[in-house]
């Protein structure tokens, strides 16, 4: 099968940045959340992918085919919402709809109206009269109306006020639930994509540093109380730890792991809770940072 | 290409609109008055050409200011040579335009006094093309050597402005062909005087407008973030 998204030994060199080399796959239909802190070299990512800039090594393909700025094949197969919303900005939302649907043969008009109502985007407006809220909405319309098999969204919320970001996303999940698409969502707030994504990529300082499933991680990661006496060594698969007196907290990447370790050195009254993806995240670049 | 055209077109139908008026505002004023001699038309012509790029520039730059439409011209399914082109199509389409009212405007009024003279027309027509396209690389060079931007830009204003200088001097000098003593110019004012010297300059200016195309094209990506 091939896949959506195939980045191979990718760097990108600033005068002050590195990014990569990045090694990173994603299957048809998968939703790939890409998180990391401001300046992990997220946005990067998305401007190689579209060729918004020179990449130093490496290569990258979408759908099988190479993506180089001198063809145009795989740019039918991506839809792309940037961290700049750019526009024909004295035209109006209809008109920049228009002037793109003659770029696509795949242009959906009836896709375009129902997102329309569903974004409640004036569409007689002017791009540059539009609120952040509608450039949002607009870009992704832009992006989704010729259907793309590949969704490169990089902070499409980012800026937006709690109520329109919760508005946007909520009708952006329902159209995209269909699972019909491959997504990669680049995001520093994983509650955002909690509810679409399928794995999850972590990059931190330019550098993948992890890539899990979200079950996986959702199953292996605990907070685990237990009550133990004296001095001990580390505890396997713990990324964190806690004490007051004989209380102690851990938390695990591996709760089996860490239980068995616990039962083996005595430990009492032990408890284990599930983390939320929010806490396992902070936790994982935490460790690498 | 013609797509990115005609979108282009009608986003900037009042600008196209005033550019044309004031291309054809000098062609109209002398096709209404009378000149003694084509050494002023000539100088007349290139004057009114900077006196566009003054006007159009300011007007034009801010049209667009904050828009970065390259960005937007990125996310359509069009490769980085397709976007070259039409860049190339664009100048091509703008100052053919004005040099064919110019030679057509020669023709109706002085072909009558020295038929010869439609060379030197065309010969500094191409001047100006390559004047204008001198500019042009100097932008997309800055674009390479981004530290140097200012510097590059700067050098190729002032070389052109050297050269528009020269040129309408040289003008003068054609027409009073008197005290000439430099063997350089006489050789140069022989040339822009034939059909051979036409030629050169065309071949000069297609010249010049490869290597722009070459510079824009082989810039390969559309922006450079930092």
């Amino acid at each position: 099968m091939t896949n959506a998204l195939e980045i191979i030994d990718v760097v990108k060199t600033y005068p002050d940045f590195k990014l990569g080399p990045l090694n990173l796959d994603l299957e048809p239909g998968k939703v790939l959340a890409y998180i990391g802190p401001n300046g992990s070299g997220k946005s990067t990512t998305m401007h190689c992918l579209t060729c918004l800039v020179e990449i130093n090594q490496g290569r990258m393909k979408i759908f099988g085919k190479e993506n180089k700025p001198d063809r145009t094949d795989w740019r039918f197969d991506i839809g792309y919402v940037g961290d700049v919303h750019v526009f024909y900005e004295k035209w109006t939302a209809e008109e920049n709809l228009k002037l793109l649907k003659k770029f696509y043969p795949n242009w959906s008009d009836q896709l375009v109206n129902n997102l329309v109502d569903r974004f409640r985007l004036p569409l007689k407006k002017k791009a540059k009269d539009l609120s952040s809220g509608n450039r949002v909405k607009l870009s992704l319309i832009s992006a989704l109306a010729h259907s793309p098999k590949l969704l490169l969204l990089d902070e499409p919320t980012a800026g937006l006020d709690p109520v329109v970001r919760k508005e946007v996303l909520d009708t952006l999940f329902e159209v995209l639930e269909d699972g019909e698409r491959a997504i990669l969502y680049s995001t520093h707030i994983l509650s955002d994509i909690n509810r679409l994504a399928d794995e999850l990529a972590f990059l931190v300082d330019g550098q993948l540093i992890s890539h899990h499933e979200k079950d996986e991680l959702t199953e292996n990661w605990r907070r685990i109380s237990f009550q133990l006496e004296g001095a001990f060594d580390d505890i396997n698969s713990a990324v964190k730890h806690t004490s007051d007196e004989e209380d102690h907290q851990v938390i695990s990447r591996n709760y089996k792991d860490t239980l068995q370790h616990l039962q083996e050195i005595g430990a009492q009254s032990i408890h284990k809770t599930r983390l939320s993806l929010d806490e396992i995240a902070v936790e994982i670049m935490k460790e690498k940072m | 290409m013609l797509k990115l055209f005609f979108a282009e077109w009608g986003y900037y139908k009042k600008l196209t609109i005033f550019e044309y008026c004031l291309y054809l505002s000098p062609f109209i004023y002398l096709m209404f008055n009378e000149y003694e001699n084509y050494v002023d038309v000539f100088s007349f012509m290139m004057f009114s050409m900077f006196f566009f790029f003054a006007i159009i520039i300011p007007i034009g730059l801010p049209a667009t200011a904050g828009e970065k439409r390259e960005r937007f011209y990125a996310l359509l399914p069009l490769s980085v040579k397709t976007i070259g082109r039409y860049y190339i199509f664009c100048l091509i389409l703008d100052n053919t335009i004005l040099f064919i009212l110019w030679i057509i405007f020669y023709l109706i009024k002085y072909s009558h006094l020295e038929p010869g003279l439609i060379w030197t027309m065309i010969s500094f027509s191409m001047h100006i093309y390559i004047i204008f396209l001198l500019i042009a690389i100097g932008g997309q060079f800055g674009s390479y050597f981004k530290k140097f931007r200012g510097t590059v830009l700067l050098l190729s204003i002032a070389g052109s402005v050297s050269l528009f200088i020269f040129s309408v001097n040289t003008i003068k000098y054609t027409y009073s062909m008197m005290n000439i003593e430099s063997p350089l110019l006489k050789t140069y004012l022989n040339l822009i005087k034939s059909p051979s010297g036409a030629l050169i300059m065309s071949l000069l200016a297609g010249l010049m407008l490869y290597l722009f195309y070459k510079l824009y094209v082989n810039r390969k990506y559309y922006l450079i973030i930092r």
